[in-house]
């Protein structure tokens, strides 16, 4: 019973688990960039000294706000009181998050700046556009700068993506769930 | 039998074709609204609440519970396909649900979803029918306290849900119980880590958070892995659509474990739901032999928490029903179309009106019988969205982002949260920091401190109330053991492997 299981629990991680059968449907899954394998744990610890650096500032911001707000007593505690704690309580998982590293058998991963780069600014030109310039607008910027992510892409088919969006938000979100979403801000 | 002759009167009462009619209007309503991230039961019950107002109080009730528990059934479609959960629920079954889906299991995950979500439900009907005042009752006992501790170990269990390191889960709990905190306290006034963004006063928005966490962060990381030519177009057979007997077998003991929890966890007004599925999820990681299966396909990973969250989604109508308390503000709305038909929610309302309160329970079993009907067939649909190339696909996920967040409360503010948190998710994602225990912070983060300050309030400052109610002490036992359990079995491992 248990033996499609153990397969998955022993078997490296991007290894298909589960039934063989679904070893033929399942297009070549890539659990993970092959080049990540390759990054040595090492990586993971510097980044874990990093990570629990960053995650201490953190706390400690967030104390010396608290203690801006007010501690209150123990009987009326103020607005600052569990913010206080909490900070502490961050400064001092990032604290044992630099110093222990029981991250078990993950390995760092490459930061990918294009998508990165590319997914951000999209989502970032939608914000900035869709209440000044409205959806037709917003949903170029998305398209054409979330385009830049993929080399693959022609105008063609982001051309394409485009007008299906428009369609289909229009459709389901305006007219269906009346989202008041302008297509063109302030005339239509 | 007292009960069956109770059901048989609600069986009675909505067996006719304009309540059925409602209730599969509800139901189907429910559940694309709940496909749609951002657009959660709230917004379609609101949109629909004045509709009920020509409807009898029984039909009324029963189609708006059918969107509130359809929309717990769809929400989970999108966190399997794509990572983009709606909820906090959801994100605990995107855990697995979207690396089953990755290993091209996105079939039998969403089949063992709806198996999992119909066996929850049952079962919490079942308690309802036959407990519902003795569990009531015990809702009633949980003083802040009580509360307060319940929370605390929900969260414990939620910084173990992390797959990877648990004191990066419990680190992202506490940034989590952080950020809930943005906002304007409620008994001061005080505005706490807003910055002097009016925006920010309200605190933020969920649902923003997740999908920059979620989904924005995963559509990154797809990118980076070259994902896009994985999808090629290929034909899927119904049979593959279709769990193995070993998968249904793997998510039989998770769901008889998830239910009960679920049902009680439910009945507790305030963030039941949301807790149930991250501590069902933690309970299956504990009893496993094999914990690191977990966050890369296990089936009980799905089971369990869409089990546990939908019995407490059925198990919350005790509270609203019979104590007149409701768990959240869907409930509250479901109280106010009760009002709007003069009918008074309470300890009487079993009593004064039973074929409103058993014709919901009875309207209950027969809901979720059609969105298991509806839902087999359209498992196909869905798993066909995987076979758009992600080229294709990925800026259309944005796109559902975007619009999904943007029409929670029509704000503009929201987005740029979106954007925020899609850095941090990805910031997150490199440094190996699981984002779902933080989003159980944030839910709990005001309620937390609420009933904090109410405890320490009620006991004079006394920080002993935590240990001298029994309730409170056993469930703060049980934390405590949570916490240090894993780090001792891996002290012990540790030290057994250099031994070695």
């Amino acid at each position: 019973m248990h033996a499609p299981l153990e397969r998955g629990a022993k078997g490296r991680r991007n290894q298909p688990l589960g039934h063989p059968r679904y070893a033929l449907i399942a297009a070549p899954t890539q659990d993970m960039d092959p080049q990540d394998r390759l990054a040595p744990n090492r990586t993971l610890t510097t980044r874990n000294r990093i990570t629990g650096a960053v995650i201490a500032v953190v706390g400690l911001f967030v104390v010396v706000e608290a203690l801006g707000y007010g501690l209150g007593s123990i009987f009326r505690l103020g607005p600052g009181a569990l913010p206080f704690a909490l900070g502490i309580l961050l400064i001092l998982s990032g604290a044992l998050v630099a110093v222990v590293n029981d991250d078990g058998d993950e390995a760092a991963s490459r930061i990918a700046w294009r998508p990165l780069v590319a997914v951000l600014s999209a989502l970032l030109a939608f914000a900035l556009l869709i209440e000044s310039a409205g959806l037709l607008a917003a949903t170029a910027g998305l398209v054409i700068i979330s385009g830049l992510a993929d080399p693959d892409h022609t105008w063609r088919s982001l051309g394409a993506i485009y007008i299906f969006l428009v369609v289909a938000v229009y459709a389901v979100f305006v007219q269906l769930l009346a989202i008041p979403f302008d297509l063109i801000s302030g005339v239509l | 039998m007292d009960i069956l002759s109770n059901l048989a009167l609600g069986f009675q009462e909505i067996l006719t074709l304009e309540t059925l009619s409602y209730c599969l209007f509800g139901v189907t309503v429910g559940m694309l609204i709940g496909v749609l991230p951002g657009i959660g039961a709230m917004a379609a019950i609101s949109m629909l609440l004045p509709i009920t107002f020509y409807l009898e109080p029984g039909q009324a009730l029963i189609m708006l519970a059918g969107i509130y528990y359809g929309a717990q059934y769809g929400n989970s479609i999108a966190s399997i396909l794509l990572n983009v959960p709606g909820t906090p629920s959801a994100a605990v079954t995107a855990l697995d649900g979207y690396p089953l889906s990755k290993l091209g299991k996105a079939g039998p995950a969403i089949f063992i979803t709806t198996a999992a979500s119909f066996a929850g439900s049952c079962f919490a009907i079942v308690c309802l029918a036959a407990f519902s005042p003795i569990i009531a009752g015990v809702a009633l006992a949980f003083g802040s306290a009580e509360y307060f501790a319940l929370m605390v170990f929900g969260l414990v269990t939620a910084s173990t849900v992390a797959p990877g390191s648990q004191i990066k889960g419990i680190a992202m709990v506490v940034a989590g119980l952080i950020l809930g905190l943005v906002g304007t306290d409620i008994t001061s006034g005080t505005f706490r880590f807003t910055f002097g963004l009016i925006e920010l006063t309200d605190g933020l928005t969920l649902v923003a958070v997740a999908m920059g966490v979620f989904g924005a962060t995963e559509v990154i990381n797809n990118l980076s892995r070259k994902m896009h030519d994985r999808g090629t177009a290929r034909r899927v057979r119904i049979r593959e659509l279709i769990p193995t007997g070993a998968d249904m077998k793997q998510a039989v003991k998770p769901m008889m474990r998830a239910a009960p929890l679920g049902t009680f966890l439910g009945v507790l007004p305030g963030a039941g739901a949301t807790i149930a599925a991250f501590v069902a999820y933690g309970v299956e990681t504990r009893v496993a032999k094999d914990r690191r299966r977990f966050g890369k396909g296990a089936i009980e990973g799905i089971a369990a928490p869409e089990t546990a969250n939908n019995a407490a989604a059925q198990g919350s109508f005790i509270p609203t029903l019979s104590l007149g308390i409701p768990g959240d503000a869907v409930m509250a709305l479901m109280l106010g179309a009760l009002l709007i038909h003069g009918v008074q929610p309470g300890p009487q309302l079993i009593g004064d009106h039973p074929e409103i309160f058993w014709g919901l329970l009875a309207s209950f079993w027969i809901g979720n019988l059609m969105l298991v009907i509806m839902n087999i067939p359209l498992i196909g649909v869905w798993v066909r969205i995987l076979s758009i190339p992600y080229k294709y696909l990925y800026p259309c996920v944005l796109m559902l982002i975007c619009v999904g967040v943007y029409s929670v409360h029509n704000s503009g503010f929201d987005l740029f949260v979106v954007v925020a948190f899609a850095a941090i998710g990805y910031a997150m994602s490199v440094a190996k920091l699981s984002p779902a225990p933080m989003l159980l912070g944030i839910v709990l983060g005001v309620m937390m401190e609420d009933n904090l300050k109410r405890a320490m309030l009620l006991s004079r400052g006394d920080p002993l109330v935590f240990i001298e109610r029994p309730i409170c002490a056993v469930l703060l036992g049980l934390s405590l053991l949570m916490l240090v359990w894993p780090l001792g079995m891996r002290l012990v491992r540790r030290v057994h492997r250099s031994g070695a």
